[in-house]
């Protein structure tokens, strides 16, 4: 961002028209996952239900009448039904600078946005500091149709690296298998099938790490970049970080319950091909009532 | 005696003597169908103009109210926002194009609707945010009710030219219909064809093509 931007958002963020607009979301969660260990099969594929709450608050200040900045704080919750060590409390805040390319519902808009947070997870060496960049581009087209392109980062430094010293001292892999790097393209769809039921299509790119849990595996151990001792799944396993391409397949339908208040029905499909034959597969299920202020 | 009375009398109110009343019961999708407006257009004198008005069209809780606006020709109308938010109303119609800067409160300067017809008011920041003006022509004009009634009343006696519209109407333009003012109240009854009505929605939607 050049300074002469960024001064004209700080000169409209304390001018006398810098009213901030209130932002409050909060949602509920009931989330299923056939494969939560991200294992390529056999007697390493577990799956779990879990239980998940979020709220974020935070603020919007109109930067003309066309742009607006926005920050939010964020608190992120989830108990697992079967795998404990995986419960976790997410607390972050997130940057997003939106503009809208002209009037009228059909105008195309762009958003940048920027944040970050800690994850506190049960599991202590899985407790991550996150920080996540993206850009998104979409558009109205007609009166039912929303589409929208998003590139997105994120990266994940864990909190308390375990190294395996065996593995260190031979391998040179450290136990830092929880920092994590990954960037990922999405396409999506909302189409208006009534004004109160939506369909959400999506399709996304992702190329970065992903964390395996699985037993001492020889395939997994070559292709990986980090280990570290994992007993969240039971014990003697390990968490490798692998480097893998994804593609995420969405289909969420989403009912409105009034002006603030949805409920969604989400299916995911995942395949990550981590290493020449490596590959697994996540289908996940999801139950979400959301609330916008 | 009597008849000169009569005489005097009709000699001193003859717009009150010669004015009736007009009542149309709209229906659409076979029920009464609120938010149609009616205009009667004279056939047989050029329409006289309306008085123009200092009128208000508010938003409440991020929703025009009321949704449909009848406004004389030439009125100027104000757009409080009672909300805690910012809005920014604005119209792509032919009939008024206009862009109100973003704004809490009530803007300074009124719009005047000059050119009848309807105008589609949007909002740049809630999406789903719809409501119409229609610039009413003439004097003679109303927005039916819950129960599908419109009445008009002060009507000269007369032919009339009756515009029925409604933001679900098929097709862009009024329905039209032909009626006779005479002493007694004239009694329409009509069946609007509807399109299905889309309004974008407010509550919240998953994935990033949601926002606000
Ligand atoms: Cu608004």
């Amino acid at each position: 961002m050049t300074r002469a931007a960024l001064l004209a958002i700080l000169a409209a963020l304390a001018g006398p028209e810098a009213v901030a607009d209130p932002i409050a979301t909060a949602a509920l969660a009931l989330d299923y996952d056939d494969n939560i260990a991200n294992a390529a099969g056999g007697r390493d594929l577990v799956d779990d239900v879990s239980f998940g709450a979020r709220a974020a608050a935070g603020w919007r200040w109109m930067l003309g009448d066309r742009s607006d900045l926005s920050a939010v704080a964020q608190l992120d919750g989830a108990r697992q039904a079967r795998y404990t060590g995986l419960d976790r409390l997410e607390t972050g805040g997130t940057i997003t600078l939106h503009t809208k390319l002209g009037l009228g519902g059909d105008a195309p808009w762009l958003k940048i946005s920027g944040g970050g947070g800690w994850c506190d997870v049960a599991f202590a060496p899985r407790d991550v500091w996150y920080w996540r960049a993206g850009a998104a581009l979409g558009t109205r087209f007609g009166e039912r149709l929303d589409v929208a392109l998003a590139f997105d980062y994120e990266g994940r430094a864990a909190g308390h690296d375990v190294d395996v010293p065996f593995l260190v001292r031979r391998f040179g892999l450290r136990g830092d298998a929880y920092d994590t790097q990954a960037k990922s393209l999405g396409l999506s769809a909302v189409y208006a099938l009534t004004e109160r039921l939506s369909l959400v299509a999506g399709y996304t790119r992702r190329a970065g790490d992903v964390v395996s849990t699985v037993h001492i595996d020889r395939e997994v151990f070559e292709a990986s970049s980090a280990i570290t001792p994992d007993p969240t799944f039971g014990p003697g396993r390990f968490a490798y970080r692998l480097g893998a391409d994804s593609n995420v397949y969405d289909l969420t339908f989403s009912l409105a319950l009034g002006a603030h208040l949805a409920l969604d029905l989400g299916y995911r499909h995942q395949d990550s091909e981590a290493y020449e034959e490596l590959a697994y597969h996540n289908e996940m299920l999801r139950l979400a009532l959301v609330y916008a202020y | 005696m009597r008849t000169e009375l009569r005489a005097v009398l009709l000699a001193l109110l003859p717009a009150v003597a010669q004015a009736g009343s007009l009542e149309l019961t709209v229906r659409g999708d076979h029920a009464p169908l609120a938010d149609a407006v009616v205009v009667a257009v004279p056939l047989d004198a050029p329409a006289p103009a309306p008085v123009p008005g200092e009128l208000a069209i508010d938003q409440i809780d991020k929703e025009f109210v009321s949704r449909v606006t009848i406004v004389p020709l030439g009125s100027r109308v104000k757009f409080p926002n009672h909300d805690q938010i910012r809005h920014q109303v604005y119209s792509f119609s032919p009939a008024k194009r206009f862009e109100l800067p973003l704004y809490a409160g009530t803007p300074a300067n009124p719009i005047e609707f000059d050119m009848p017809g309807v105008v589609a008011l949007g909002c740049n920041i809630h999406d789903w945010m719809l409501g119409y003006v229609y610039v009413a022509p003439t004097p003679w004009f109303a927005k039916s009710g819950n129960d599908g009634r419109a009445r008009i009343d002060g009507v000269p006696a007369g032919r009339y030219r009756l515009q029925i519209w409604h933001p679900r109407l098929v097709g862009a333009t009024e329905t039209t219909r032909e009626v006779t003012v005479g002493d007694g109240p004239a009694n329409e009854a009509i069946e609007l064809e509807l399109k299905p009505g889309f309004k974008p929605r407010r509550a919240p939607v998953p994935g990033i093509a949601g926002y606000r």
